[in-house]
């Protein structure tokens, strides 16, 4: 077939089943995921996995110049396949298929690299903006930011903010993005920071025990009615220990179970408990105490954390 | 079809339980496609964990066979099964056979599979100074950060190697983007003014996108007005014939087209933004404020100091 310079041989997202060889000329090929433009001349393949798939159309595709085609309709595939032998057409189905799980993992792989980058900019973008833990940031801003950052195409960017949108980190309203805590933002990004510079569980990935002896504690200072000074509560010992009954799942709690947590300054103990080598009974401490934000931002991070590789992979 | 050359036809063989089809020490390549039974793969070095378990129908050996790809696992039946043996010389034969079009299907299945497995270990990044200057630009101003940890940052975002980020921070050194010193034995980076680097990464998407800069296309009495509009203060809401007016009395070349030119350069906002029927403009400092620290900053942004 021939192609005058300018005209278009398909447009992206169009359903096609045809593969075209380029004879002679010149082609170009755009999409709306970025700004790359592909070049194709003499000898050049396209649309393969749209006769072998029946994928629509990934880009537009126009002549820059005037140009020959060979075009290969999936009857011309089946005439062929027909007059090879039958491992033949298995090995062609075998390296289409492999095409694919290519492009997916390339996509995959993109998303998930791509995320600390956008971690990056919610967090320092938030920062900026601040005026409590719940923050309206510009859509744009983010989008150019991660694209100047990392080049991720915007439909990846769109498919990542989607993801964090899943786990209730943020909301996109219109052209703004509202992130509903900021510091959870700023906790996820460092947290997967250290993971990938130490190859270990970041400090601020908790263990069941110490989640439990947290939601505990949280269930304790919601149902108390002493107010928060400053931020920080105060829960007796007593009430933590009744309250932990019921939301330990069996588990008691003592002060073995709480030294992690002491030891991290996450909850203080009212009275000195040594150096750890002898506890005293956790009935003997009479309140611990410590900043409820902290522990409310860090029990969403765990939350969200184990809930994050799912949703990427 | 007499003109189609003669296929060497492909091995069948049937082997018992245990039976190692292929080890990586093998001299021959072969596509192994199982007809009957079970094959498993299996790691060549204790404690020989298996990979993955073939059906029948599945095949294995195209990449080594076709792109001279190893094979690392070692073949073996698990089953009294049934193969087929496509050996170098049969596919050699097969693919003599084929339509030129068909073979260069093939060529670019291949050549494709081995392009997107090779750019998902590569960085994405194509303009690293672009880049690096968004990075830093959300880096907040005279805060001296350890050069070292900010380049370790950047490169775990973005997996660009460290010589790449270091060449791009002399770049942004030259243009005075960026001041180092030296404390300690360590190395410290402080941002000159983030707004600068913001403005630096807008320049250079315009350049990629091969259009000017848009604070470097201002005419001059564009320039006057927005210096003019910058130095304004207290000037109250007008609509925009009245906006046209009163820049028309200062600068009498400007007219109806130049304040359309202003309002697409969003110099003005509409005063009440959320009101669809205000019709007053007021003079948007922010942006006004943009084009001008373009401007004076000019020769840093295009590197010509």
């Amino acid at each position: 077939m021939i192609l005058e310079e300018g005209q278009v041989l398909f447009r992206e997202g169009a359903p096609s089943e045809k593969l075209y060889v380029i004879r002679d000329g010149e082609l170009q090929g755009t999409n709306s995921r970025n700004s790359e433009v592909n070049t194709y001349g003499p000898g050049v393949l396209i649309g393969e996995l749209s006769l072998l798939k029946k994928e629509p159309c990934s880009e537009t595709v126009t002549a820059t110049e005037d140009s020959e085609l060979i075009e290969i309709t999936p009857d011309n595939l089946d005439e062929t396949l027909e007059q090879e032998p039958t491992w033949f057409k298995s090995i062609i189905t075998f390296l289409t298929g492999r095409l694919q799980i290519a492009g997916d993992n390339k996509r995959k792989s993109d998303k998930i690299k791509a995320l600390p980058s956008l971690l990056y900019i919610l967090d320092s973008l938030s920062v900026r903006t601040k005026v409590n833990e719940e923050v309206d940031v510009s859509l744009a801003e983010v989008m150019d930011g991660v694209e100047n950052l990392f080049n991720l195409s915007k439909d990846n960017i769109e498919d990542l903010l989607k993801i964090l949108e899943d786990l209730e980190i943020l909301k996109i309203q219109g052209p703004q993005i509202h992130v509903k805590n900021a510091n959870v933002v700023h906790l996820l990004y460092e947290s997967i920071r250290y993971r990938a510079r130490y190859k270990k569980m970041p400090p601020q990935i908790l263990s069941m025990t110490e989640q439990m002896v947290l939601n505990a504690v949280i269930k304790t200072v919601q149902q108390s009615k002493e107010p928060l000074k400053n931020g920080t509560f105060t829960v007796s010992t007593d009430s933590l220990l009744k309250v932990g009954k019921r939301a330990m799942f069996g588990a008691t709690l003592t002060t073995r179970t709480m030294l992690p947590l002491l030891e991290r300054k996450l909850l203080n103990a009212s009275i000195s408990i040594g150096d750890g080598s002898s506890l005293p009974e956790i009935t003997t401490i009479p309140a611990f105490h410590g900043d409820f934000d902290t522990i409310l931002d860090l029990m969403e991070l765990n939350r969200i954390y184990p809930l994050l590789d799912k949703k990427l992979v | 079809m007499t003109s189609r050359q003669q296929l060497i036809p492909p091995t069948h063989q049937s082997v018992k339980a245990g039976f190692v089809v292929y080890s990586p020490g093998s001299e021959y390549r072969s596509i192994v496609i199982l007809e009957e039974g079970e094959l498993v793969a299996r790691e060549v070095t204790p404690p020989h964990s298996v990979v993955f378990t073939m059906r029948p129908g599945d095949l294995v050996g195209v990449a080594a066979l076709l792109e001279r790809e190893p094979f690392r696992y070692e073949l073996s039946a698990s089953k009294d099964s049934k193969i087929t043996l496509v050996t170098e010389e049969c596919m050699e034969s097969e693919l003599k056979r084929l339509p030129l079009w068909l073979l260069a299907l093939i060529r670019s299945l291949s050549a494709k599979t081995h392009q997107l497995k090779r750019a998902t270990v590569k960085t994405r990044v194509q303009n690293s100074l672009k880049s690096i200057a968004e990075y830093l630009s959300h880096k907040p101003k005279d805060v001296e950060f350890n050069l070292a940890e900010l380049i370790r940052e950047y490169c775990f975002l973005t997996k660009i190697s460290t010589a790449a980020a270091q060449e791009d921070l002399k770049s942004l050194l030259r243009r005075h983007l960026i001041k180092l010193s030296q404390k300690d034995g360590r190395i410290f980076c402080k941002i000159v003014d983030p707004e600068l680097l913001h403005i630096f990464t807008d320049y250079l998407r315009a350049q990629e996108r091969g259009v000017e800069y848009a604070p470097y296309k201002l005419n001059i009495v564009q320039k006057k007005i927005l210096v003019f509009l910058s130095a304004s203060e207290g000037i109250k809401p007008k609509t925009g014939p009245e906006w046209i007016t009163f820049i028309h009395e200062k600068f009498t070349d400007a007219d109806v087209s130049q304040w359309i030119n202003l309002l697409k350069k969003e110099w003005f906002v509409k005063a009440e933004p959320n009101n669809p029927d205000c019709d007053h403009f007021v003079v948007n400092k922010i942006q006004v404020h943009y084009y001008l620290k373009a401007l004076r900053y000019e020769t840093n942004i295009r590197g010509v100091l």
